[in-house]
């Protein structure tokens, strides 16, 4: 398996060992493709982004591998009743990787979260569905092979 | 009375890979028939319509489709609503 891969498994282990003040079981996914009736229940899904290598010496590099972390659920009402929890909840995501490695794979360390969208807006106009995107990167050095 | 007058499946991609299917539903409606409690109204974002098809209700949630109100007059003399909706859910009777 890929390394990219590899890592968006072990966090999409973390994000299932332990649950969140709201209940999702997260999935790893190549293409997510989600039909407005499925986000009833809350979908939370880890899609691998991208891969930044730069050498650091004649043998070693330093990679950063971006994960994304989609947050997603229909709502009933735009109303911070209801969003608030979903926000909270994506900050609860957000900390559980901050300054960690990943139990299932210990050699990524964690270096940046970007929320970007905290959430997007024409979700919630179009679709009255909350959507919120969490990109995590996580740096792993390896020697060249081959 | 309602009928109606379009169905579209959509695919909205946002900037991240997570791609969403919709489908859109439009429905014009007398103005003079959009009443509730005894008292004219007119469409609410999140209203829902149901729509029985055999066994299964069909259920299509008002909602603006990019950008634009979620509701319009489909004629000069405001007779007739062109309400947008989206299909949320599906029960079965």
């Amino acid at each position: 398996m890929a390394t990219i891969d590899l890592i968006a498994e072990a966090v999409k282990a973390r994000l299932n060992d332990v649950p969140f003040s709201i209940p999702f079981t997260a999935e790893r996914k190549y293409l997510p493709i989600y039909e407005l009736p499925d986000m009833a229940t809350l979908r939370v899904t880890v899609v691998p982004k991208g891969i930044v290598t730069t050498g650091i010496s004649r043998e070693a590099s330093q990679n950063e591998y971006a994960i994304d972390v989609a947050v997603q659920k229909k709502i009933d009402a735009e109303t911070t009743e209801e969003i608030d929890p979903l926000t909270s909840l994506v900050e609860e995501i957000a900390d559980r990787f901050q300054f960690k490695r990943l139990p299932m794979y210990a050699a990524a360390a964690w270096t940046k979260t970007e929320n970007m969208p905290i959430y997007a807006v024409e979700h919630l106009e179009e679709m009255r569905q909350f959507t919120s995107l969490l990109t995590f990167t996580f740096k792993v050095f390896r020697v060249a092979q081959g | 009375m309602a009928s109606y007058c379009k169905t579209r499946a959509g695919l909205d991609a946002i900037a991240l890979g997570i791609l969403e299917r919709t489908e859109s539903r439009d429905y014009l409606i007398l103005t003079a028939d959009l009443v509730l409690d005894g008292l004219p109204t007119l469409p609410n974002r999140g209203d829902r319509v149901r729509e029985t098809v055999g066994a299964n209700i069909f259920i299509y949630e008002v909602m603006a489709p990019g950008g634009r109100p979620h509701y319009r007059y489909s004629d000069p003399y405001r007779k007739t609503l062109r309400i947008h909706t989206k299909h949320v859910a599906t029960e079965t009777s």
